[in-house]
């Protein structure tokens, strides 16, 4: 049962994503005959995650198509639809305003039951605006990150965050989150396998931000819908900063490998004390376990 | 002695009208008004059992029901029913369990906050006393079409002296059509739910 279960939920978006990489990158070709895909990364993530939510949870219900479609479900689309345009967006003024649109859609979107049902006036438009906010620093910290730091090191850092996402959301309350954060980190494990093989691969121009965008709305769901507490949201929200530690004066001149490791650990640390605190909280529960 | 036998007519006039207009308002009244009653949240139950793990019957409750019901027992059709169910007022016994239910795992009560079924059309029952009831569950954000028997289980004087009514039924529903699919496959949590549904509405 788990077994299928794992097959359903992280093979099927990791081979959705492997392949829309492997076809733009082309890696088995060498020097100025190899392409550069970095186009690719947005819509392989979003394509694999629309992928990763049919095969765990069910296809997502189509918008407008009469009935009141959840937030998860408006996540997949709008992750589907931003695939696209993030490829294409490279000039930074296109790119500001995407990431302002996709703003609007992923707050208003999968937030959209708070909205009508639970806030309103002043509240609803200071969570508005303070979700806003943290959503594009991640998309820029996530973009500058990923110009800096190429290959493998966001994409092995952003599997970190991926998979305490996973681990805390289903920890507190969700397996559907979890599975849904599970098809999310997967979709990035080909990417880090390529960014071994071909080290000028990157998340600019598109894919750190699409990467930041499904990962931030999970986390929304988690806590806005689910249990997730306060503190283990916090930690993981924090958690994408800490890989500028590799750009202090002590880490910035040593060797990539180093630095992405260095990355990914100082990552690590928010993260593992998010899953650590909502284990202790999981053992001592008599229902854990049911 | 005009006056006083003018002042009789008119008042005679007035109150033969006054008589006639009530008793054809009375009669229109019956033919297309049906007794509208409040659903009683307190003595109402909201119950559903599913199995589990293909072993057990697991039981549940809904705590908090509420709506309106208007009966014409002569005309059944102009009869009307709407209930809304709170879904965060699932109960499970086990706390965490209950938390579990009202999670995007299950019923995501914070995005869907209510369950509710209108009817659409009624219709008398094959047995006396009881109706056959067609209207639209929405569950889950998700609507669909259904048709239950209701059976009136009995109507008299209320606590406070008011009349009230009492209605009964169960069915069954195909969790996985209300997008309800965690441990659908698996077989962990039944695919099918009985819900039983016990009203006792106050005559408003």
């Amino acid at each position: 049962m788990l077994g299928a279960a794992i097959a359903r939920g992280v093979l099927a978006p990791a081979l959705v994503a492997a392949l829309v990489l492997v076809l733009a990158w082309r890696p088995w070709l060498s020097g100025a005959r190899a392409p550069d895909g970095r186009w690719s990364g947005a819509p392989a993530i979003g394509l694999a995650f629309l992928v990763g939510f049919a095969a765990t949870i069910g296809p997502p219900r189509l918008p407008f198509a009469g009935g009141a479609l959840s937030g998860q479900e408006w996540l997949a689309w709008i992750a589907l639809a931003a695939g696209v345009p993030l490829a294409v967006a490279a000039r930074p003024g296109r790119a500001a305003v995407l990431r302002g649109l996709l703003t609007v859609a992923l707050v208003e979107g999968v937030l959209r039951a708070m909205f009508v049902h639970h806030w309103s006036g002043a509240p609803a438009i200071l969570w508005f605006a303070g979700l806003a906010l943290a959503l594009n620093l991640h998309f820029w910290s996530a973009e500058a990150l990923a110009r800096r730091a190429p290959g493998a090191a966001m994409p092995l850092s952003w599997i970190v965050v991926g998979t305490g996402l996973a681990l805390t959301s289903g920890l507190t309350g969700s397996t559907a989150l979890a599975q849904l954060a599970g098809a999310a980190t997967a979709a990035l494990g080909p990417a880090l396998v390529l960014a071994w093989w071909r080290p000028r691969f990157s998340l600019a121009g598109g894919a750190a931000t699409m990467v930041v965008l499904v990962l931030f709305g999970i986390g929304l769901c988690a806590r806005f819908y689910s249990s997730l507490p306060r503190l283990e949201a916090s930690l993981l929200l924090c958690a994408p900063f800490l890989a500028w530690v590799a750009e202090l004066p002590p880490l910035r001149s040593r060797r990539p490998r180093v630095r992405a490791l260095a990355r990914a650990l100082a990552v690590l640390v928010p993260v593992a004390a998010a899953v650590t605190s909502a284990a202790l909280a999981y053992e001592s529960d008599p229902y854990a376990g049911y | 002695m005009k006056t006083p036998l003018f002042g009789i007519g008119i008042v005679g006039l007035a109150l033969a009208a006054l008589a006639l207009s009530r008793g054809a308002t009375g009669a229109e009244t019956a033919a297309a008004e049906a007794a509208e009653y409040a659903i009683d949240p307190t003595h109402s139950n909201v119950l559903f059992k599913v199995q589990h793990f293909g072993a057990s019957w697991f039981y549940g409750r809904f705590n908090e029901v509420s709506g309106e019901v208007a009966i014409d027992r002569e005309k059944p059709a102009n009869s009307h029913v709407l209930m809304i169910v709170k879904a965060s007022s699932v109960d499970a016994k086990v706390s965490k369990l209950t938390d579990h239910l009202r999670s995007p795992d299950f019923l995501d009560a914070v995005q869907f906050p209510e369950i509710v079924f209108e009817s659409t059309k009624v219709a008398a029952g094959k047995k006396k006393g009881t109706f056959e009831v067609t209207g639209e569950l929405t569950l889950h954000g998700v609507t669909k079409p259904l048709t239950v028997a209701v059976e009136e289980v009995g109507s008299g004087a209320g606590p406070t002296g008011g009349e009230i009514v009492g209605l009964h039924t169960t069915f069954t529903i195909d969790r996985g059509e209300f997008g309800l699919k965690y441990g659908y496959d698996s077989g962990a949590v039944g695919k099918e739910v009985l819900l039983i549904v016990s009203v006792e509405a106050q005559r408003r």
